[in-house]
């Protein structure tokens, strides 16, 4: 092998949707219409994001890009070949912890690298790296109970990005975190995605953190969770949080409010006033929203 | 870590303990010399160790110690092995788990050893019946708790395994043996206690031999101070049992501290 690079470099891949649609039999109610015919294309190398009411199937979209469920009809491509299941090059972060709390933070990142056969020195080299990323090097010989919240989910990146994924999905990888730590790692996963340029398609119901952190947002109705909106977000990079609260920021986020209120609210009155399977009750008419 | 920090709460720990035992001894001894109760019921402590200093150098005792040892240990070994296993496979395969379940839950209410006639029928009178039954006694409690610790694995872990593409002999033996792990261990600490008492209180009913019938035997000819020297050994094995599978599990514990 000639001289390596530092790092050898992943080319970030496109993702495409083409009419992806995802239906639930749910035994004994009604069949869910969870997607449905989504349609669109990730370029290489954007973060996009995903936003949307509870419910509407984003977290589904992103599962089967992610190859762990299946579309009921239509596909999707990660770098012009089909998903069929979960793949190497496609990384993924949950929002639950998925840190395995018997490993030390170290051989947290490994775990990944030892199931795909990388060979223990370039795992340790790898790791390192990876840690050093996400702000956790001094943790290494630690177990995830030592570690905060928000360390937990940096060290699932970490276990995440030493596979060298060419696309990186993010299931609301912050949604258990408060706010201000949100914002923070927030900037520190552009600072991330600014130096591995990989696709990034990330999801979250926070509106603030989609627009701080992404190329492009697409707003997701209700059921069935169609695409309603595609939000260009022409904020300089490097971006960090002090862009939250200024004009342009405020104008992206009224406007995608504005339309997830409407999603949010056809959301609550299908789930929260009429169950389902249940018939209208008269009652409901009596509530305002 | 141990600092000063640590060791203190730890030596109070001690120190209590080995107190509040020199208060029951005390007040066994007072009891006894005031006669609260009579010397047929429970002889002064001194009368007890004095007993218990004669059985160390007996034949009887050792072999006694011996038989039960060997009847705890080979019963709580196969029990945590069925039931490991068992609950493993119960946790595998769901549908036979579900029409299992009732009658493996009402085997924890029902005294196994009501179950004796049939195994005096199968293996006849010796130590190996009290064994079988007390492995199935064992086996159940551990059995349950590795089945409830598989069903209770975070869903994010069976999703991790399979975005990581982990075959299946690994998915089980890095993701969710070690993700079950403190539940199977909790298991095999009541199956600890309850091999102890198992294996004890069915040699007092029925055996020919071990500590327990020893206790039996002496009650029985009205040696009460033997008798009660019997007791505290049997306590003594109690403790040593549960303070190895505590030690167990607190070694689990600490691993992911």
């Amino acid at each position: 092998m000639t001289q390596a690079p530092a790092r050898s470099t992943v080319v970030a891949n496109e993702v495409v949707f083409d009419r992806v649609s995802k239906a639930f039999d749910i035994p004994g109610r009604r069949t869910v219409q969870a997607v449905e015919e989504v349609t669109g294309t990730v370029p290489a190398g954007e973060f996009v994001s995903i936003v949307g009411p509870s419910g509407c199937g984003k977290s589904t979209l992103l599962g089967i890009v992610a190859g762990l469920d299946s579309a009921t009809s239509g596909r999707v491509s990660v770098g012009g070949s089909p998903v069929t299941g979960p793949r190497r090059d496609v990384g993924l972060v949950f929002q639950e912890d998925s840190t395995l709390p018997w490993r030390s933070a170290l051989r947290n990142v490994t775990f990944g690298m030892e199931v795909a056969g990388v060979p223990r020195a370039e795992r340790q080299r790898r790791a390192n790296e990876m840690l050093t990323m996400v702000g956790l090097a001094d943790f290494a010989g630690e177990r995830p109970a030592r570690l905060s919240g928000g360390m937990r989910q940096r060290l699932a990146i970490a276990r995440t990005l030493a596979m060298r994924p060419s696309v990186l999905l993010m299931d609301e990888p912050f949604g258990a975190l408060d706010q201000q730590t949100r914002l923070i790692l927030g900037a520190q996963l552009l600072r991330i995605w600014s130096q591995l340029r990989l696709t990034v398609l990330f999801v979250t119901h926070s509106i603030e953190e989609a627009v701080l952190l992404s190329t492009e947002v697409w707003v997701m109705s209700y059921r069935p969770g169609q695409i309603i909106d595609r939000v260009r977000i022409d904020l300089p990079y490097p971006r960090d949080f002090d862009v939250v609260g200024t004009d342009r920021f405020n104008q992206y986020s009224n406007r995608l409010w504005s339309t997830i209120r409407r999603e949010s609210l056809r959301g609550f009155s299908d789930t929260e006033l009429h169950p389902a399977g249940v018939d209208k009750h008269p009652v409901v008419a009596e509530v305002e929203l | 870590m141990t600092g000063p920090a640590n060791t203190r709460p730890f030596l109070l720990g001690v120190t209590g303990t080995t107190g509040m035992l020199l208060l029951i001894l005390i007040v066994w001894q007072l009891g006894s010399t005031l006669e609260w109760w009579g010397p047929g019921l429970m002889p002064t402590p001194g009368a007890v160790a004095a007993a218990l200093g004669d059985l160390l150098t007996t034949a009887v005792f050792w072999s006694s110690m011996a038989d039960t040892l060997v009847a705890i240990v080979i019963s709580f070994a196969a029990g945590s092995l069925v039931g490991v296993a068992g609950g493993t496979l119960l946790w595998r395969l769901p549908l036979i788990g579900r029409v299992l379940e009732p009658y493996i839950v009402s085997f924890y209410a029902v005294p196994l050893i009501v179950l004796y006639p049939v195994m005096l029928v199968v293996v006849g009178i010796n130590v190996w019946s009290l064994i079988i039954l007390n492995t199935v006694v064992v086996a159940i409690p551990v059995l349950l708790n590795t089945w409830v610790g598989f069903q209770a694995i975070p869903p994010v872990y069976h999703r991790l395994a399979r975005s990581l593409r982990c075959g299946p002999a690994r998915r089980f033996r890095q993701v969710m043996l070690p993700a079950a792990l403190p539940q199977i261990l909790a298991g095999l600490r009541i199956g600890a206690s309850l091999a102890v008492v198992g294996i004890t209180s069915m040699e007092f009913l029925l055996a020919p031999a071990g500590l327990g019938f020893q206790v039996r035997y002496l009650y029985e000819y009205f040696e009460q101070a033997q008798m009660w020297a019997y007791v505290v050994v049997i306590f003594a094995v109690a403790c040593v049992f549960m303070a190895a599978a505590s030690a167990m599990e607190n070694a689990v514990q600490k691993g992911r501290r």
